[in-house]
């Protein structure tokens, strides 16, 4: 049950973990400035590095409630029929966008291994693995919300 | 003009059209273009969309959306409402003036408009309704208010111009503070009006008297210092707006925790959550732009439109008259921030070209912009203000007329003066 719940909101848990870090990060910069009057370099790095995990994982969160901003002025104005299959388009559209998204990136993590970030000396691929997954996240919830809510809605 | 290649603009707008989420089109228009151009390496476009997050001044707008979610459990809004309640409670129209001067209060802390409205709409909406006002008037009033808490700093639409045009954050956050003020007289008025005229009684009979403001203002201490300690820290260069906000966030757990003693650690994973969404959404959108952004650099796109329009209009007094009225339509029928997202990078380099100041300019947009989520067909702050109060559109419309000219007057006052915006931010921190 546990665990069914933890795979239910794993984006929130994971993004909002980042939040934190972010957080921390950004704080300690603060501090350290002052102490050293040099911000600890790394402190910047990690911020970047958990923002973007924040963010592309948040954005799945964000596509599993249907809460991407969209403008729905002129769809709204046809008859419902059209409407429909207009969704349904522009929902296959967004999936394979995402899809074709997370495999780009995938693609450009897995070049970047062995390329070092400046401070830290950590693989660079840690960061293009953010958009990589998120946007696979964001694939597969959306098509679960277009197949008809099934295991990966919300609560 | 030869070689120029348009049809991602429109493959961008058609996609709109249809009910694509906004930063999904700018995603498909820009992977498009980059599959077709040659010699454009497909690495650039995963590269770019990840780009933006690598920006220390955009991590400002989690953090003043974490914040402002602290703050709203944290005990902070009802004290600053006791606050409102006791400067205005006395005035005609009483409920609906103090939340107006609440949303201003909370412009020091709280950057988000939609977190605003949503937050008024359920604390404040249903007992202005139990006291007579008309349910669209209700929503309409908490919705406009909501407009004012973003342009007082901090704003994230400041914040997201800031990094859009590479304006000074701090500034941008210190030139919002009079058209703030402005928009919260100009509300008041215009609120003061209808309510007269309706016979919207006051909350007491007169003013409630310097003893109680004194404990209002007591009470609300520990959240008023926030927006001082803010503009002071910025502009004594203690530390940058995205520091400021990190230490906000720190600051609003300690008051929630152990001055006010009404934040529980089981709020937390709510909190976090929504900030998520909330930054996620404004996010995604900005890194998608910051791909559509290349193939607009790529065909010199900006810079044409700049030398196009500067062409047209030498003035750029026309100029700024026209943006106003583009966006204004633009406001109308999309979300505020994406439209900024979108417009900002155009608009900036004919701004620069005609000599406006970034600063003046960035209040410009982001007001109008703001405006726009409070003008039918589309508005998040609308639509917010409405379904938590069930008002229909059309009511809104109506009963929102008198308030949403007010603010249009006040817009039209901050685009004709240009020292209402930049005389402090000059004043504060030099010349820019």
């Amino acid at each position: 049950m546990r665990l069914r719940r933890a795979a239910a909101n794993a984006e929130e848990i994971v993004a909002g973990a980042a939040l934190v870090v972010v957080v921390l990060a950004v704080c300690w910069g603060v501090i350290t400035r002052y102490v050293t009057a040099q911000p600890a370099p790394w402190a910047g790095e990690v911020a970047a590095f958990a923002f973007a995990w924040c963010v592309f994982v948040g954005a799945a969160a964000v596509a599993k409630r249907g809460g991407h901003v969209s403008i729905d002025m002129l769809t709204a104005a046809f008859p419902a029929a059209v409407q429909r299959a207009v969704r349904l388009g522009a929902q296959v559209l967004g999936i394979a966008f995402c899809a074709v998204a997370s495999a780009l990136a995938l693609q450009f993590s897995l070049a970047n291994l062995d390329n070092p970030s400046a401070v830290l000396r950590l693989p660079l691929a840690i960061l293009y693995m953010a958009p990589a997954t998120g946007f696979a996240l964001m694939a597969l919830r959306m098509a679960a919300r277009m197949l008809g809510g099934r295991p990966g809605e919300a609560p | 003009m030869s070689g120029l290649t348009l049809w991602p603009i429109w493959v961008l707008l058609g996609l709109f059209a249809l009910n694509v989420p906004v930063a999904f089109a700018m995603g498909i228009a820009a992977l498009a273009f980059f599959v077709s151009a040659e010699g454009l390496p497909l690495e650039i476009f995963a590269q770019r969309i990840v780009a933006a997050t690598d920006s220390f001044p955009l991590l400002a707008v989690p953090f003043f959306i974490l914040a402002g979610s602290i703050m709203n459990r944290a005990g902070i809004t009802r004290r600053l409402m006791n606050l409102a309640d006791a400067l205005v409670g006395h005035m005609v129209g009483g409920l609906a003036q103090a939340n107006i001067v609440l949303a201003t209060l909370m412009g020091g802390l709280s950057a988000s408009a939609n977190a605003e409205a949503a937050m008024q709409a359920k604390m404040l909406g249903p007992e202005m309704i139990r006291r007579g006002y008309a349910r669209g008037f209700t929503a309409a009033v908490i919705a406009c208010a909501a407009v004012i808490t973003p342009i007082i700093p901090p704003g994230i639409g400041l914040v997201v111009y800031g990094f859009l045009a590479d304006v000074s954050v701090g500034r941008l956050f210190l030139g919002g503070v009079v058209p703030g003020l402005l928009l919260a007289g100009a509300l008041m008025v215009s609120t003061w009006a209808v309510s007269r005229r309706r016979g919207y009684l006051p909350v007491r009979d007169r003013f409630a008297g310097l003893p109680a403001l004194g404990r209002a203002f007591r009470e609300a201490a520990w959240a008023l210092t926030i927006p001082v300690y803010i503009l002071v820290g910025i502009r004594y260069g203690i530390f940058t707006p995205t520091e400021a906000g990190a230490m906000t966030v720190v600051y609003a757990l300690l008051v929630g925790f152990l001055a006010h003693r009404e934040l529980r650690l089981a709020d937390l994973p709510e909190i976090l959550t929504e900030s998520v969404l909330a930054t996620a959404t404004v996010m995604l959108i900005i890194c998608a732009a910051s791909s559509f952004g290349f193939y607009m650099a790529w065909e010199r796109i900006p810079p044409r439109v700049a030398a196009a329009l500067a062409a047209a209009t030498g003035d750029p007094l026309v100029l700024l008259l026209l943006v106003n009225l583009l966006l204004l339509l633009v406001g109308m029928l999309i979300e505020g921030t994406a439209a900024l997202i979108l417009l900002a990078p155009i608009l900036v380099p004919v701004a620069a070209r005609l000599g406006i100041d970034p600063v003046h300019f960035g209040l410009v947009l982001v007001v109008n912009l703001t405006i726009g989520g409070v003008t039918p067909p589309v508005g998040t702050m609308m639509y917010t203000a409405c379904a938590i109060l069930d008002v229909r559109l059309s009511r809104f419309a109506i009963e929102g007329a008198p308030l949403i000219l007010a603010m249009i007057v006040v817009l039209a006052l901050i685009t004709l003066h240009p020292p209402l915006v930049t005389a402090l931010p000059n004043a504060l921190m030099g010349p820019g």
